[in-house]
């Protein structure tokens, strides 16, 4: 884990969780911002899990590694299932649990992050 | 709407966080019980027992129909029940507890989100049984 990668993904993950929240409010459900916006949470959730790769490659070793693997495996389920759950629901609701699901991400990273120190 | 269930309108929100809270309780107390068990029987077994009423609870909402409700009622109170009962036991006598589980201190290592989730749960199952009477 690098602190710069994971302040990216929580950076991706809640502004894309906001947005998604603020178009609830207004009662949108913009299906293709939907997708872009949990594609680039995804994005951001296998960028990291390819340096953790790396790391744990060159040697490095998370402090817990089962636990590590677990949320790691878990934080690339996330964003897909979030898009497949959000879209079978045509109301502004299916735009909240989008949102919800970006947000899910970033508590996942601080968890990814705290395991592994 | 549609149609009025448990998993539609507000109830997709409370599937995603049940799911979640399923998912990574389910797979903390398989990791305690495989790797540590000894240390703490009691608290990892109840953490298996948290685990498998917040994945009850999910499948519950997510489905439709008399018996998910009813389903979904059972695991949301026994939750409620859980996490008021360990969250106290845990707060008053902390020594029972060697390692925090997913209702210890009332669920404050996971945001107070499995003191108030429960909660939530209860009051839109009670608004999706009214729905469902004036329908």
């Amino acid at each position: 884990m690098r602190d710069g990668v994971a302040a990216a993904v929580i950076g991706v993950s809640v502004l894309v969780g906001l947005g998604c929240l603020a178009l609830a409010l207004a009662d949108r459900r913009p299906v293709l911002w939907l997708l872009g916006g949990l594609a680039a949470v995804e994005l951001a959730a296998l960028v990291q899990v390819l340096v953790a790769v790396v790391l744990v490659i060159r040697g490095e070793r998370p402090d817990e590694p089962a636990v590590f693997a677990g949320y790691a495996i878990a934080s690339l389920l996330v964003p897909p299932l979030g898009a497949l759950w959000a879209l079978s629901e045509r109301s502004r609701w299916g735009t909240a649990a989008a949102g919800l699901s970006a947000l899910v991400l970033a508590v996942l990273t601080l968890r990814l992050r705290q395991v592994w120190f | 709407m549609a149609r009025s269930t448990t998993a539609s309108g507000p109830g997709r929100l409370l599937v995603v966080v049940y799911g979640v809270f399923a998912v990574s309780a389910g797979a903390r107390a398989a990791v305690q019980i495989a790797t540590e068990f000894g240390e703490a029987p009691l608290a990892y077994l109840l953490s298996a027992l948290a685990a498998a009423v917040y994945v009850l609870a999910t499948i519950g909402l997510a489905r439709s129909g008399p018996g998910a409700w009813r389903l979904a009622v059972a695991a949301c109170t026994v939750e409620l029940l859980g996490v008021l009962t360990i969250g106290t036991i845990s707060v008053v006598q902390p020594g029972d507890f060697p390692d925090e589980t997913v209702w210890s201190g009332y669920g404050r290592g996971y945001g107070y989100v499995p003191l108030v989730l429960p909660v939530l749960g209860l009051l839109w199952l009670r608004h999706t049984a009214r729905a469902r009477e004036h329908r």
